[in-house]
């Protein structure tokens, strides 16, 4: 059964099946359908069908002022909260040509880092569940469900957070929460540390991961894939270098990469980032005591005079980089309170359309991993 | 005089000996099932325990005294639950397949030499018999598997009837090789064989395949193939609700139990004490204990295996490592080194 061949034309009697995999099943991550054929265990094709989440939020982006966007973006790549509000705010700003005061600049880095790491945790948790490794789901959930209390004491939110504004943050930290964080940076690199010894070495764990869903960097570069799933392939490609924002050039950190492409290249390059991360989070817990200015721009203000402000016509595409890739947005301007248009680019989408390509001739438990490994969010591709 | 014919012995004058063969025959039938199925709830609370401890949580601990009454409660709500037979399901195998499962693992229990001098079916074969007996219960995965109409469920059992037929050869195997160093099927003689020398040290070959291919047979988590979660849902178990459910959730922890007790009955000396301490029934339930927390942790740490390198693993090293490993104890038998 398991060593059976990719049917051909030249076998006409065996029996296909097709097999609906979700939108309700343990394994597609929220509500994806994927259409599998299937020659006993080996999938012969796959289509991933997607739509189920959709709440039309890129039009509710139209219908409502500037800041009113906002808290439709955490509900976007609920993950990475964080992340989607930075990119419509990145956008704007671009747009306005709004300048960020230093101060709200190393909150903002300080914000994303820790997403970006609860991001990760929580894609290594559920990578675990898929390859059945229940375990790392509650290290996972512990480390990160740690993060998500500092987040929640700087953002009063623990999901979604609405965190940033225009020209800056919403609230400063205070002394007790940069402890803390240091604190909590040291957890994270125990949890790490256990998470590696469980599983980097584990046999079974090499033995189904190593030359599982390969992509090549041509490949990945072809279905605009980004992020971690694209740094597995060989090329170095992180926003946050190519592109800075947030003055993220002014930190010190290494883009992670991996030759190989496979599943296990995906996990290591996560969890290599996940050190990176903790590395800027520590340098910015340095800065922030001596960071010049507010943690918001006066040129905006805070309250109403946020609520009122829309940038001058025009257009401008900002991009960031989130826990899953390229983010973008669109937005434009029509000079009114409203945006005339806002598009997101939805990372997670480019990174799951590669998997029909992927799952052709696996097994299914290996395109359940390799459905996993390459995290998607299905709130961010429904939108 | 084994304690099941004094027994007999006692109730004889009073009911005629054959009622009174067949009275205690059934009492203590009974009182052995009886005292497996209060064992597998149990078994189900010190899993959640260990599970709770691996995984950074605390496990159960408000039912009851350090929760101990949680699977009391479990039991409770499954009995309660509303009978539900899906639509298009066969419904003579997918009914008869919460039976088949169950039973033959229940039943082989009877074959266990507990305590010296006392097995409840003392049979020249025994242990021949206990795997063969045993063996019927995955047919009842693919008869739930087929019955359930289902994709995952089919997918499931045929997963089960594949992996049931590649890792009953070594485990058979394993303990055909305790068989040639004993030189007796019976299970009590196994167990009085290993007086000095426990068969692990002799055997550690034997022992390792027998864990591996127990796993397999019980179906957990590193080879929870046939049920894998993130895969088939539930595999052949996914349409089964209520007291069906845990009917099949029942059997899994019978036959936890049942490969921690032959592990310890083949390979670590049963109830012979170590250093010749009070021999009894403590001691083997002591290794079962120890050898189910080790079957528990293994469930707990490692991920999921593929089909296939599973299937390879059975078919082209444990099975030849096996065969082996008989000879290892075929030569060990003649040498009269054991």
């Amino acid at each position: 059964m398991a060593e059976q061949q990719t049917p051909s034309e030249q076998t006409p009697k065996r029996r296909l099946m097709t097999l609906n995999v979700g939108p309700q099943h343990p394994a597609t991550h929220g509500v994806l359908r994927m259409k599998m054929l299937l020659d006993g265990e080996r999938i012969v094709d796959a289509e991933p069908i997607i739509g189920y989440l959709h709440r039309g939020s890129e039009r509710l982006g139209e219908m409502g002022t500037y800041l009113q966007f906002i808290p439709y973006t955490d509900r976007m790549d609920y993950l990475a909260a964080i992340h989607n509000n930075m990119a419509f705010v990145h956008a704007c700003e671009k747009l306005a040509d709004l300048d960020v005061p230093p101060r709200a600049n190393v909150l903002r880095v300080l914000a994303q880092e820790i997403n970006r790491v609860a991001s990760h945790l929580i894609w290594m948790g559920t990578f675990g569940i898929d390859i059945g490794a229940m375990t790392t789901f509650f290290w996972c959930f512990r480390d990160r469900e740690r993060a998500l209390r500092l987040l929640e004491r700087m953002t009063g939110t623990r999901l979604t957070y609405s965190y940033m504004r225009f020209g800056g943050v919403k609230h400063d930290v205070d002394e007790d929460w940069i402890q803390d964080t240091r604190e909590w940076v040291d957890q994270v690199r125990e949890g790490i540390q256990e998470l590696d010894d469980l599983l980097t070495e584990n046999d079974i764990f090499v033995a189904r991961t190593k030359g599982t869903g390969v992509v090549s960097t041509e490949q990945a570069i072809d279905y605009g894939m980004t992020g971690p799933n694209l740094r597995a392939t060989g090329k170095a490609f992180d926003l946050r270098k190519e592109e800075p924002y947030a003055s993220y050039e002014t930190y010190d950190f290494d883009v992670p990469t991996s030759d190989e492409g496979d599943v296990f290249a995906r996990y290591a390059c996560r969890m290599a980032e996940i050190e990176e991360s903790l590395g800027i989070v520590e340098q910015a817990c340095d800065r922030w005591a001596d960071a010049e200015g507010n943690h918001l721009s006066r040129e905006v203000g805070e309250g109403s005079s946020q609520f009122r402000w829309s940038p001058p016509e025009g257009e401008a595409y900002g991009r960031i980089e989130s826990p899953r890739g390229e983010l973008g947005c669109l937005v434009v301007s029509d000079g009114s309170n409203q945006p005339y248009r806002v598009k997101m680019r939805a990372h997670s989408f480019s990174n799951l359309s590669a998997i029909s390509e992927l799952a052709r001739g696996e097994l299914i438990q290996d395109a359940i991993i390799t459905l996993g490994s390459l995290d998607i969010v299905l709130g961010d591709i429904d939108r | 005089m084994t304690a099941v014919e004094w027994l007999t012995a006692q109730l004889a004058p009073l009911v005629g000996q054959s009622w009174a063969v067949l009275v205690v025959y059934l009492a203590l039938s009974a009182a052995t099932i009886g005292f497996v199925l209060a064992a597998a709830p149990g078994l189900v609370w010190g899993m959640r325990k260990v599970m709770g401890h691996v995984q950074h949580r605390t496990g159960p601990y408000r039912v009851g005294p350090f929760g101990l009454l949680q699977p009391v409660a479990d039991g409770i709500k499954l009995v309660s639950k509303e009978d539900i037979v899906p639509a298009g399901v066969d419904e003579f195998s997918w009914k008869l397949a919460v039976y088949v499962l169950p039973v033959p693992v229940f039943i082989v229990f009877l074959f266990i030499p507990w305590h010296p001098g006392f097995v409840v079916s003392n049979v020249a074969t025994g242990i021949v018999l206990l795997l063969a007996v045993a063996a019927i219960s995955p047919v009842g995965e693919v008869l739930a598997g087929w019955g359930s109409n289902n994709k995952y469920s089919v997918l499931g059992g045929l997963r089960a009837a594949a992996m049931d037929v590649a890792y009953e050869v070594p485990l058979v195997l394993a303990a055909a090789s305790v068989v040639i160093l004993t030189g007796s099927m019976e299970m009590q003689a196994i167990v009085e064989a290993q007086q000095g020398v426990w068969f692990f040290l002799v055997q550690p070959i034997g022992l390792f395949i027998f864990l591996i291919a127990g796993l397999a047979k019980i179906g957990v988590a590193p080879v929870d193939l046939a049920e894998a979660e993130s895969e088939f849902v539930a595999g052949f178990h996914t349409e089964y609700s209520g007291m069906r459910f845990g009917l099949l959730f029942l059997t899994l922890f019978a036959n936890i139990i049942l490969i921690s007790l032959l592990t310890s009955i083949l390979f670590l000396g049963g109830w012979q004490a170590p250093l010749g301490l009070f021999d009894g029934v403590w001691w083997l339930l002591a290794k079962t204990v120890v050898i189910a927390v080790f079957l528990l942790t293994t469930w707990f740490t490692l991920p999921r295996v593929r089909v296939d390198q599973f299937m390879n693993l059975g078919w082209k090293l444990l099975f030849p490592l096996a065969l082996v490993n008989m000879v290892i104890a075929g030569v060990l038998a003649k040498g009269g080194i054991v």
